[in-house]
This record gives structure tokens, sequence and C-alpha cells, in this order.
């Protein structure tokens, strides 16, 4: 199954594991909510790690996000990212 | 005799105000909530208190608390995260909740008093003095003490270089608690009635979010958060003018930034004199870029000879004193001439450029190199080098004392040392070439964010 078509767990599982693998921020998978705080009241990125984070997902899933895309809303936590990425990976 | 709860919100228009995102303060408003909460402590008669301690959030309800000690001219201790109350503090208040706009109502703050608390000859009550923690690393606290109506008088002078007045916005996504935010951004604000929004805990999306909805027409930043937008590479539907202070950003970022997001001016202060000195808006950005400033009024400027030299400033609205934790007065505030500790030179016509810290510079090759330059070149040299820190050990080498630089990379793949090494000593000149590099997976930092540079001597002694 191709990156266009991923189930919405699909895609939270790969976020979690950009987390997990591929940032300098010390987290394990088991302290991942996916209704839990992408910040300092929840998971914990700080400043760095969440514009590595951000380069990180448009390159794994193959977008680009637009300055206005890049709100607090869409960029909650996992859940409502991964939402946000579904809908669009549909779209294409 | 005019109500001294008038007189800082003189300027305040209707339309004038205060948010953090969440909650909106008018300036209209501030007057009555002053005497409401006026009324509700005066239980605690603060006014009479030798000085309050708060630690500073970047929200309403805090840029409120500040405004009535401001007022009132109730002494008050700028804390923040993991800044110890110093023992003349005799009360701490806390903000007991974090949602909602009760600004006056009993629930809204804890008044404690602080148990530690050390008389000091030095304080008078209601004196309107504002303390802040100095960024020092000596490792003994030092505290920076100032006079509120001086700090006034510098943020009118930033209001007027910026033209802040009613109807301008301004973002304050820096810390409130640190003079940059404080005098330069908040301040200014609010005493001229200019709409004015701050951001706690910034992040690139918090800015941007700010950036979109609120459109300012001021933002104030950090080379940090400068050095995340360039990499992140999305450009706000609107375009401000940004003003960066702290340390220096090396030319060619300054230039990419100005390139993709507007103007970037460079604010050169400290927290003992507040803001100095600004790069100018008309200058061009080959200037701006350069790191040369002209002084603001209230300022002049003294630097020892030609080359580069300490820069000497004179201020009129500077600090009053150092007073250690007991709110004893420490040595260093008798001369008319402050001596800033920084390193820059005299680039004619009025202006100056700051290089770096004057114990941040080293003799290598005969050159007088500053650790900023050096780490400026190397970040700009490797992408992938988030930041450089130069700490010198004390071995001498053929070129000089010998230097190691500390690097964080992004990514999380660090290059090869020796690689690293062999390539500045390519596109280099051999002064600006560190002995040795060392990476690392976070820098130590100090409680206002920079480097810890003790630390990391430390790492090389062990």
């Amino acid at each position: 199954m191709g990156m266009n078509t991923l189930p919405l767990d699909d895609v939270k599982l790969i976020l979690k594991e950009i987390i997990v693998n591929d940032l300098d921020a010390n987290i394990q998978m088991k302290d991942i909510g996916e209704d839990q705080s992408l910040y300092e009241d929840g998971i914990g990125l700080d400043s760095i790690n969440l514009v590595n984070f951000i380069m990180l997902v448009e390159e794994k899933f193959n977008i680009s996000f637009d300055q206005d895309q890049l709100n607090a809303a869409t960029f909650s936590n996992i859940h409502n990212l991964a939402t946000h990425i579904n809908a669009r990976l549909v779209v294409q | 005799m005019t109500n001294p709860v008038e007189l800082l919100w003189a300027n305040a228009l209707p339309g004038g105000t205060l948010s953090d995102g969440h909650a909106v303060l008018r300036y209209q408003e501030i007057p009555d909530a002053i005497n409401a909460l006026g009324i509700l402590l005066c239980g605690y008669d603060l006014s009479n208190s030798q000085c309050v301690f708060i630690q500073v959030h970047n929200d309403t309800a805090h840029a409120f608390i500040l405004s009535y000690f401001l007022t009132l001219r109730i002494n008050c201790f700028l804390g923040s995260d993991g800044v110890p109350v110093p023992p003349f503090c005799d009360w701490i208040i806390t903000a007991r909740h974090e949602d909602g706009r009760e600004w006056a109502l009993p629930g809204r703050w804890q008044v404690m008093p602080n148990a530690a608390c050390v008389k000091s000859d030095t304080i008078a009550p209601g004196a309107g003095k504002v303390f802040f923690a100095s960024s020092g690393t000596t490792g003994v606290p030092k505290y920076i003490m100032h006079q509120s109506a001086r700090l006034l008088q510098n943020a009118g002078a930033v209001a007027d270089r910026f033209d802040i007045g009613p109807g301008t916005k301004v973002m304050v996504p820096v810390p409130v608690h640190h003079m940059y935010g404080f005098g330069a951004g908040f301040l200014p604000a609010v005493m001229t009635g200019a709409d004015c929004l701050l951001i706690d805990r910034n992040n690139i999306i918090r800015l941007l979010t700010g950036l979109n909805s609120f459109q300012p027409d001021l933002v104030l930043l950090t080379p940090a958060v400068c050095k995340m937008m360039l990499l992140l590479k999305k450009e706000p539907a609107v375009t401000p003018l940004y003003i960066t202070a702290g340390d220096k950003m090396n030319k060619e970022a300054c230039l990419a930034f100005e390139q993709r997001f507007g103007k970037l001016v460079n604010l050169y202060g400290c927290t003992e004199l507040g803001a100095i000195a600004v790069s100018e808006e008309t200058a061009g950005s080959q200037q701006r870029s350069a790191g040369i400033v002209r002084p603001l009024k209230d300022a002049s400027i003294r630097i020892g000879h030609t080359g580069l030299a300490e820069i000497q400033c004179r201020h009129a609205a500077g600090f009053e004193g150092y007073v250690n934790a007991n709110g004893q007065p420490l040595a260093g505030r008798q001369e008319e001439w402050f001596a800033t500790r920084d390193m820059g030179m005299d680039t004619g016509n009025g202006t100056f450029a700051i290089a770096g810290r004057a114990d941040h510079c080293v003799n290598r090759l005969g050159f007088l190199v500053s650790f900023k330059e050096i780490e400026n070149a190397i970040e700009n040299l490797f992408h992938n080098i988030h930041e450089a820190v130069i700490v010198p050990d004390n071995q001498e080498t053929l070129l000089g004392r010998r230097i190691i630089a500390f690097c964080h990379c992004t990514g999380g793949h660090e290059p090869d040392p020796e690689l690293v090494k062999k390539t500045c000593q390519e596109k280099l000149p051999r002064q600006l070439v560190p002995d040795d590099f060392c990476f690392l997976e976070q820098l130590p930092r100090l409680h206002n964010g920079k480097p810890d540079r003790l630390a990391l001597a430390a790492i090389i002694t062990h």
C-alpha cells in the first residue's frame, strides 16, 4: 500500500516513530499518547525538536505544510496532526 | 495630585489591548482592575513590602500583575522557571488559575510570605524598584536593581525609535521576565497604548500562529528563533519589522533572513542598561547584517581606541546597582561610564559595530578574534551544525590559546570531527579554525538560555 492511502493508525505510528527514532528528544514510544500535547505540557518537544519534527514529517509523507497549516490546532497532538495528514494523503 | 494609577495608562485609548491569544485585557479596564485588586490585596500590605517575587509568564494575567506593581510602585523581582526566590523578597505572588480572566478576584492570586526573607537596608518599600536576575556565570547570585521611572524612560526611547503608539501592534514571543521582552517589548507597548500580543514558551508553531492571527507591525525575536525560521523556510503572510537581540547573528544568516522574511534590525543592550542601540531600517541589509548600530537617545558610547576595543556606555536610564541575595549592595556601578564587557569598533557617523564579549575573545596568529566570529563561521559553513560554542582551555598552541568547538547538530547525525576540522582549514582564515571539535547531543545552558561555558570548560578539564 503506497503512501497515498495510509490508514490513520499507520500515520499515527509513523509520527510516533519519527519522534522516538529521529529526534534528539529521548522520548519512548510508551510515553506518547495520541491526545497528549506535543509540547512541554505533554510529550515534551522543545523548539528545536519541533522544527526538526516538522521537516521530517514533510519528508516522510512527501507533503509540504503551508505557513497557515503550521498552526496550534493541527500541531496540537498526534491525533490531530495524523488526521490532517491522512486527509491530504487521500486527496493526493 | 495625579492618581498614580492613571499615569502609566495616560496614553491608553479605548481600542488598545494586551493579549496572550486566549485572554484579552483592554487598557481602559486596567485602572479599575488595579483599584479592585488593591482592595483585595490590602490585607497583605504589599505597598510596604521590601520586594515581591513573581515568576513571570508571558500571559495577560502576569502582564496585569506587573502593571499593578509598576503603577503602585511596589518593588518586584521578575523571576522565571528555575530562578530561586532571593531572601530579599518578603512576599511571593503566584497566579493560581491558568485560565479565565478574573484578574481581581480572590482566587486568582496566591500571596505567601517568604519564610527565608532577610531585611535589607538598601531596598526601601514603595520605591518602585524592579529587580532582574543577572546572567553572569560566576556562580554567585547577583541581582540587577532598576528604578521603574528609568525603565519607563528607556521604554519611551524604544517606543520613539520604532514609532510605537496607539494602533501599533507589537508581538512579544521573548520572555517578559528578561530585560529584552520587558523593556523593549512589553513596556513600550503598554505605555503608549499599542496593541500587544504576548506569546508564552515560544516555538515555531506558536510564532507562526501569532504572526498570522495578530498580524503585528513589530516582532521581537532571538537569533535562535531566526535560525529556526530559516530552517523551516515558511514565509508568514505578513512582513513586520523583526527585531533581534542577544548574540550576534552571522552576516549570511542575517541576509538570508531578510531576503526571505523581511527587515531584521539588531537591538543591542544589556540587563543593566536596557536598550542601548539599534541598527537602522534605512541603512541597507549589508550594514544591518554587519552588526552596525546607532545609539538610542539617552545613550552615549565610548570605544577606547581604533580597531576592536571594549564598548563603554553612559546611559541616562540605566540601572541603580547590583545587590546580592540578601539585598546588600555589590560593587560595579560607581562609574559614569559602564563597562559593557562587549567588544566593538567605531564605524563612523555616530554608529558602531559589536563584535562579541570581551571575555570571549582570544588572540590567534596575532589577530584578536571573538568567539562569536568563529561560532558564526562554523554555523554558516555546516548546515547541520545548529549551534557552535567556542571554549578555550589553558594550553597554548602555535596559533595561540587552544580552543575547542562544542557543537550541537540537527538531524541526529554527527559529522566526523576530523573532517569538519579539515573543511574549516580549507574554507576559513587560519585564525578562525578551532583546534578540536566535540559534538554533544545537548549543550548545557544557563537559566537565560545562553550556553553554559563554564560547564563546557569543565568537560575539557575532565
